[in-house]
Order: C-alpha cells, then sequence, then structure tokens
C-alpha cells in the first residue's frame, strides 16, 4: 500500500506544480468578491446569494478539476512512456490504480477545501453566517462525491486516450449530476419501454443529489444526522469501491507495446 | 551457475490487418548471473520486444520468461532489477534528486539508507550539481542519465538496457559506457541491447544476436570471435549468412 | 487543460452578460444581428432565472413542487432530507434574502418590471424601506417609461405615505399608460385598472371633488358591474355629497388588502416582453 501513496505524492506533486489549480482559486475568490460588492437596492445585509454561488461555483470547478486530474494521469504515463519505467518496478497494476485514485481524490478535495474555506471567509467578512456544522457535513459529502467522480475518471482512462476518456467522463458524470435530478419529474408521464429506461437511469447512475447539501447550508436547514450522514458516505464508498474495481479489471491484463508510445 | 534470464520457447505475435506479425518465433536464450551480454540485432528485429516480455509489458503468445527463476508475470520477479527504456522519459515536473527518492521508495527504501543511496547514484551519474533542477530543464543526455539512475536505485543484480547509448553524443556515450563498466566490476548482470558494436564489444562478455525473431548466435564473446577478427565483421556474416538461410 | 480554459470561458460569458447587460440592451435594439438576438434572447433567459431562483429563496430553497416519479426509491427519500420539500416562507428581516436575485434579474433584463415590482413591494412592506422601494421603482420608470404597473405600484406608495398629489399624479399616469402592451380583457390586468381609478376617485372625494369622483367610481362599474359596494357608495355620494365611511378609512382597508393579497399572490405568471422593442 505505501507504494500506492508513493504514486499518490507525485500525482500531487504534478498537480501542485502544474499550477492550474491556483487560477481556479483566484477565479472563485474574485467572483465572490466581486459578487459581495454588488449594489442591492440599497440593502446590505444579504449573504446567501454569495454562498450559494459560491458553493455552486465550488461544486462546478470541483468537478471540472477532478475530471480532468484523474482521466489524465494513465494516458499521460502512456503516451511519455513513463509507465514502462513505473511497470518495471516491483508494483502491481492494482497499487498503480489505488495510488493515481488516490492522489487525484485527495488533491482534488484539498482544493476543494480551499474553496470551502475561501466561501466561509468571504461570508464572513460580510458577517452573514453559515451553520458550521452543516458545511462541513456538505464538505465532506461533496468530498465523496468527488470520490466517485476520480474514480470514474480513472476508470475511463485505463483504456483511453485522455481527450476520450475526459469527455465520456464529462458527458457520464455530467448527465448524473444534471440529468438525474430530474429524472421523476420527466418520468411521470413516460409508459413502456421509455419508462424502462428512465428507471435503469435512474436507479443506475450515481446519485450526486443526495450527496449535495448545498440547500440545507445555503437556507439553514442544520446538519441531517449521523445515521443518514453515514448511510450516504457507505453508499458513496461503495459506488467509489465498484468504479475502482472495474477500472482495475480492465486495466490488469493491458498489455503495453511501443504503439502507444507515438 | 544461477539463471538471471531464461527464456524457453519464446513465441510473440502481434495481430495485424487480417493475420498477424511473429516478432518472435520460439527463441531460446539464457544469461547466466555475473554475465554482461549484448543483445544485438538489425532494426525490427524484435529486442525491444523480448525486453518487455522480460518486464511483462507483453504476454508470450508462447513458451515463457523467468528472472531469476520466477515468472516475469509475477511483480516479485521485478524487485531485484533495474531497467532503462528505449526512449526513456520520466515525470519533468519533479527534480533529479526527487524523481530518484521517489523511485526508490517504490523498492521501500526509506530514511537515511534513500539518503545515501540516492547521493550515490547522483555521484555516479554526474549529475549532483543539477540534482536539484527541474527535469524538465535537463537535456537528453541529462535526462537519460537521470533514467539510468531510476533504473539502479534499487541496488539490481540484473539490469536490463534498452540502447542505453541511443540519441546521445559521444561524451554522453561514453559516460555510459563507463558506468556499465563500473557495474560489471561490481559483478552485476547485465544485459543490453544496442546497435554501437564497437562499444558493445569494449563492455560485455557474451552475445545473444537476433534477426527477424530468431536467435542466430548466443555464446560467450571470446569463443565466438576468432583472433583478429572484430564483432562488426562477426555480426555482419552472421546476420547476412541467417538472411540467406531465411 | 481544455477544461480549465473551457471554465475561464463560462466565467468569462456570464461576467460580460452580467456587466454590460444594459449597454447590450442598447445595441439589441437598434441592431437586428442574429448573435445580438441570442445575446438578448440569452439575457432575458438569465433574467429569468434569477427570478425563480428570488421565488426558490422565498421558500427557503424548496422548488416549486411537481408531480414526481420512484417516490418510494430509497434515493428520493434520502433525497427529501438532503432537499427538505416542506412549504415554508421567508419572514421579516430575512426576505432580504431573494433582493440579490432580483436585482441580478433586473440588471440583466431592465425591462423585467415584475422583479423591479417585487423588489419594491418586499422593501415597502416586511422591509419597511419606503424610500428604497420608491428608488427601485424610479429605475423601473427610467428602463419602462410605458408601463402603467410601476405607475400603480408607486401610486400605492405614496398613497402609504400620505402624500396624496403624488399619488394622484401617479394614478392620473398610470391609467393614461394602461393597457399598454397587455391584453385589455384579462382579469389581472382589468383588476390594476380598477384599482387605478379607485384611489383616484377616493383622493377625488377627499377633495371634495365629488362629480369627478363619481365619474371614477362608474369607470370602475364599467369593467366590474357587479360591484355592489361601489354602486352603494356612488349612491350614498348622489344623495348625501359623502359617504358613511370615510375616504381615508377604506383607503386604509384598501391599502392592507392589497399588502396581503399580493404577500400571498406574489404573482408567478411571467412578465410581458413586448415592452422592450418600443420602449423610449
Ligand atoms: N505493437 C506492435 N504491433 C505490431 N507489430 C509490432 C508491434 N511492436 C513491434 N512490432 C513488430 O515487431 C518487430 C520487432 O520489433 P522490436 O521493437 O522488438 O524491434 P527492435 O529489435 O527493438 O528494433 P530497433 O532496433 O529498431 O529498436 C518489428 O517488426 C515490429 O514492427
Ligand atoms: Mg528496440
Amino acid at each position: 500500500m505505501t507504494k500506492g501513496l508513493i504514486i499518490a505524492v507525485t500525482v500531487w506533486l504534478k498537480v501542485i506544480r502544474k499550477k492550474d489549480v491556483y487560477v481556479l482559486l483566484i477565479l472563485l475568490s474574485a467572483l465572490l468578491s466581486w459578487l459581495t460588492t454588488m449594489n442591492i437596492f440599497g440593502l446590505g445585509g444579504t449573504t446567501r446569494y454569495v454562498s450559494d454561488t459560491g458553493l455552486l461555483l465550488a461544486w462546478f470547478l470541483a468537478w471540472i478539476l477532478a475530471v480532468n486530474v484523474s482521466a489524465r494521469e494513465l494516458p499521460e504515463e502512456e503516451n511519455r512512456g513513463t509507465i514502462f519505467s513505473l511497470l518495471a518496478k516491483p508494483i502491481t497494476r492494482a497499487e498503480l490504480i489505488i495510488g493515481k485514485w488516490l492522489g487525484a481524490w485527495t488533491v482534488v478535495c484539498t482544493a476543494n477545501a480551499v474553496f470551502y474555506l475561501a466561501i466561509w471567509a468571504i461570508v464572513a467578512v460580510k458577517s452573514g453566517y453559515i451553520d458550521p456544522s452543516a458545511m462541513i457535513q456538505g464538505f465532506v459529502l461533496h468530498c465523496f462525491a468527488l470520490a466517485i467522480i476520480t474514480a470514474i475518471g480513472i476508470a475511463f482512462s485505463t483504456r483511453m486516450n485522455f481527450d476520450a476518456a475526459a469527455t465520456i467522463s464529462f458527458v457520464f458524470t455530467g448527465a448524473s449530476l444534471l440529468l438525474l435530478p430530474r429524472i421523476p419529474e420527466f418520468a411521470v408521464k413516460e409508459k413502456g419501454l421509455r419508462a424502462v429506461v428512465m428507471s435503469l437511469i435512474y436507479h443506475g447512475l450515481p446519485h450526486f443529489d443526495i450527496l449535495d447539501m448545498r440547500q440545507r447550508i445555503v437556507h439553514d436547514y442544520g446538519p441531517v444526522d449521523v445515521s443518514t450522514m453515514a448511510a450516504l458516505v457507505i453508499y458513496a464508498m461503495l459506488l467509489t469501491v465498484f468504479f475502482l474495481v472495474i477500472a482495475w479489471l480492465a486495466y490488469r491484463k493491458k498489455l503495453f507495446s511501443r504503439s502507444e508510445l507515438m | 551457475m544461477n539463471k538471471a534470464i531464461e527464456i524457453v520457447d519464446l513465441s510473440v505475435k502481434f495481430p495485424s490487418r487480417g493475420g498477424f506479425v511473429e516478432a518472435l518465433s520460439h527463441i531460446n536464450f539464457s544469461v547466466e548471473t555475473g554475465q554482461v551480454c549484448a543483445f544485438l540485432g538489425p532494426n525490427g528485429a524484435g529486442k525491444t520486444t523480448t525486453i518487455h516480455v522480460l518486464l511483462g509489458f507483453l504476454a508470450a503468445t508462447e513458451g515463457m520468461a523467468k528472472i531469476f527463476g520466477e515468472d516475469v508475470r509475477k511483480s516479485i520477479a521485478r524487485q531485484r532489477i533495474g531497467y532503462l527504456a528505449e526512449h526513456p522519459d520520466t515525470y519533468r515536473f519533479l527534480t533529479g534528486r526527487e524523481a530518484l527518492s521517489i523511485t526508490g521508495r517504490l523498492f521501500g527504501m526509506t530514511g537515511r539508507t534513500l539518503q545515501s543511496n540516492v547521493n550515490a547514484i547522483l555521484a555516479m551519474l554526474d549529475m549532483t550539481s543539477a540534482a536539484n533542477r527541474k527535469i524538465s530543464t535537463y537535456s537528453r543526455g541529462m535526462m537519460q542519465r537521470i533514467c539510468l539512475g531510476q533504473s539502479l536505485i534499487n541496488n539490481p543484480d540484473l539490469i536490463i538496457l534498452d540502447e542505453p547509448t541511443g540519441g546521445l553524443d559521444p561524451i554522453g556515450r561514453m559516460n555510459i559506457r563507463k558506468i556499465i563498466g563500473r557495474l560489471r566490476d561490481e559483478g552485476k548482470t547485465i544485459f543490453f541491447s544496442s546497435h554501437e558494436l564497437s562499444e558493445a564489444e569494449t563492455v560485455c562478455d557474451h552475445l545473444v544476436i537476433i534477426s527477424s525473431g530468431n536467435i542466430v548466435v548466443s555464446g560467450a564473446i571470446n569463443k565466438l570471435i576468432k583472433p583478429g577478427e572484430n564483432l562488426e565483421k562477426y555480426f555482419m556474416k552472421t546476420i547476412q549468412t541467417a538472411a540467406i538461410h531465411d | 487543460m481544455a477544461g480549465i480554459i473551457a471554465v475561464l470561458w463560462i466565467c468569462v460569458f456570464t461576467l460580460s452578460c452580467v456587466i454590460y447587460t444594459n449597454s447590450l440592451a442598447e445595441q439589441s435594439r437598434t441592431g437586428r444581428s442574429l448573435s445580438k438576438e441570442l445575446l438578448y434572447a440569452g439575457k432575458i433567459a438569465l433574467s429569468a432565472h434569477f427570478y425563480d431562483k428570488a421565488d426558490t429563496y422565498f421558500h427557503k430553497g424548496v422548488e416549486h413542487i411537481k408531480k414526481r416519479t420512484f417516490e418510494n426509491s430509497i434515493f428520493s427519500s434520502f433525497h427529501d432530507i438532503i432537499h427538505p420539500q416542506k412549504h415554508r416562507h421567508l419572514e421579516g428581516k430575512s426576505i432580504d434574502e431573494i433582493m440579490p436575485w432580483l436585482r441580478m434579474a433586473t440588471q440583466a433584463d431592465s425591462h423585467h418590471v415584475e422583479a423591479y415590482l417585487v423588489a419594491a413591494f418586499w422593501l415597502a412592506s416586511e422591509g419597511n424601506r419606503i424610500d428604497l422601494a420608491h428608488t427601485v421603482l424610479t429605475e423601473a420608470r427610467i428602463n419602462n417609461p410605458n408601463n402603467y404597473e410601476i405607475r400603480l405600484a408607486q401610486a400605492r406608495l405614496y398613497l402609504r405615505q400620505g402624500l396624496e398629489s403624488e399619488a394622484m399624479r401617479e394614478t392620473e399616469a398610470g391609467l393614461r399608460l394602461w393597457p399598454g402592451y397587455n391584453d385589455p380583457n384579462s382579469r389581472d390586468i382589468k383588476l390594476d385598472k380598477a384599482s387605478l381609478l379607485f384611489y383616484q376617485a377616493l383622493l377625488l372625494e377627499k377633495r371634495g371633488h365629488i362629480p369627478e369622483a363619481i365619474l371614477a367610481f362608474r369607470q370602475i362599474l364599467d369593467i366590474f358591474p357587479e360591484r355592489t359596494h361601489i354602486k352603494n357608495r356612488i349612491r350614498e355620494l348622489e344623495e348625501y355629497g359623502q359617504a358613511s365611511l370615510l375616504p381615508s378609512n377604506l383607503l386604509d382597508v384598501s391599502l392592507s388588502n392589497d399588502m396581503a393579497h399580493g404577500k400571498k399572490s406574489c404573482r408567478r405568471d411571467g412578465h410581458n416582453h413586448h415592452d422592450h422593442d418600443h420602449a423610449e
């Protein structure tokens, strides 16, 4: 397992040194700061729209980052040929997959933590209030959602190049994030085959909607109880493991020849 | 003597339009521990393919390969080997020192041991002064040396090098040759492919020549090459006769 | 880093949409190019989105309840815990929280009169800031000079403040501009005219201009002939020259009714966009 950790550390070093994350953070802070300076009909003291927009952006940016980082790792190893020297080491494919996932997930979560801190700080500067326990719960569930997204990115990238893997991951997770929550409404009128398809989508795709606590945070509903939290975390972990196992099955027997280099 | 590399009846076929290309057909050879064995052959002969099978990147269509008696498909077989790829590359966002220490950690080294191993390798490669620079700022030769260092960090008993001097200038080649010489003196088993025959001649004691996926010759260099002949002449002669037989 | 570039683009696009809305609105009125039309359509959609957001905020983040399937699924029950669905409203000071979205709605589309009206309504009622409500309506009026609804809202504000001549001026302007581009046969629009006439009649009555007041009351009956309390009042005025219920008392009752009604409905029937082609 320590070998997985070493792989994870190299993912970290790469993301930190490539500086894209900082751009996103600056973007988020600038946008939120600009929002707080908005003149709202001469009223002061409103902050929900800031935390709301901030959390929406955090979800959006973390999603982009998660797919980008996770889907990039394996294809880049193959393109550069570094996969050869890596696999020449006494490391198993499973360790490689887990290490890459762990690195991608933790680095995206760290960026996400900074996003949440920035939101909290900007709201606090405007003397707004966010229930800290709901915020922490929301952050934890968000991170578990990111665990699923990074696992999906890794799974698709085992057998595709970066562009294809990133596109498919974006489509797949995007459909889960945006389309799936609307399915219960859409499916009301459907019958027959279409209803079956909708049901399959609803029950088959990952449910990010139940990991998204934004409404509770923004509108001050407070945290959810421990058992709900535990159930949701277990759900997310199961899905993550599921996608990692898929990734491993796809990668386990993958053969490498020089043609990948070109 | 123990066998460091043992290849038995190994065939590799690549699927290609309609049928397949047979890159290796039923080859057999072995390398004993302590030998320095040059793996020679014209372009497309099957050298890289053989090495890739040894490292488990490719699966054998038939036959099998062993390293120190372990089937190459097990990851334990790679614990005692160092490998330098044909076109070596490494993470360019790391510094040379980081690249070496991360590789060391993959072999389970930590703390003092790791530190001193990294320093020793850097000194041997003559890279100490550039060690804290990002690899993206390195020249081709410096990069090659760091990659070689990565393959030596675990103090391997068997070192497999695929064209270690490819793309290097004469000074770079000489440096690599010196390093191979030093490793030979330390008693390591070295298996390297090369197109630089005069160079190979100066460091190796055994030869394996492959042509179109068939082993043409393998054996000790002093038994194969008669006095007055050099490796280059011998190589040409064997390849030509192999071509006639085909 | 194609993804990151895409994010940047989206952000820049949204920013520019919001910041430059006003100048773009000017351009889209004069020019007719496809891109400008598209931009304009985008701005209207954005404005509608912000307006919906305000509505959602008013209901504490609960979106309008729609029919759903899979109600028995485990996902659905978790969904309802994470996204509370109970219908409820913001009250008091916290109503301020809907204002940013109304502000964004009006910034994205300065012809979104309803957003202005809702903002002014809450500022004047729960917010107790009639001054700010006036500012909002003044801005709305500058951007939509031919809209009678803004005049009606302003007349109400003046009446609450007891500024009768200003209120009179607004009702007159409102009646002149009615119905604008709205359907004069729609019940809501007719109700608006009746309100304008009613306020005007009471103001006239208060000043002692009884015949003019009766005239205005009769116009209400032209629209809603069944309103017996108007008939009674006309009769009282004709017979005794005054009514049993003082006009100022009736005004108070009427205003507080309007207030209660406004809170309840906060009409969501969408606003009209005929205005934008012909404004100014
Ligand atoms: N992925 C592949 N698909 C199809 N054929 C391949 C593939 N990889 C290698 N080959 C073929 O196998 C044969 C042996 O190739 P290999 O790379 O082992 O040669 P080599 O001896 O290393 O040559 P060089 O000296 O040029 O490096 C060649 O004919 C090559 O075209
Ligand atoms: Mg080769």
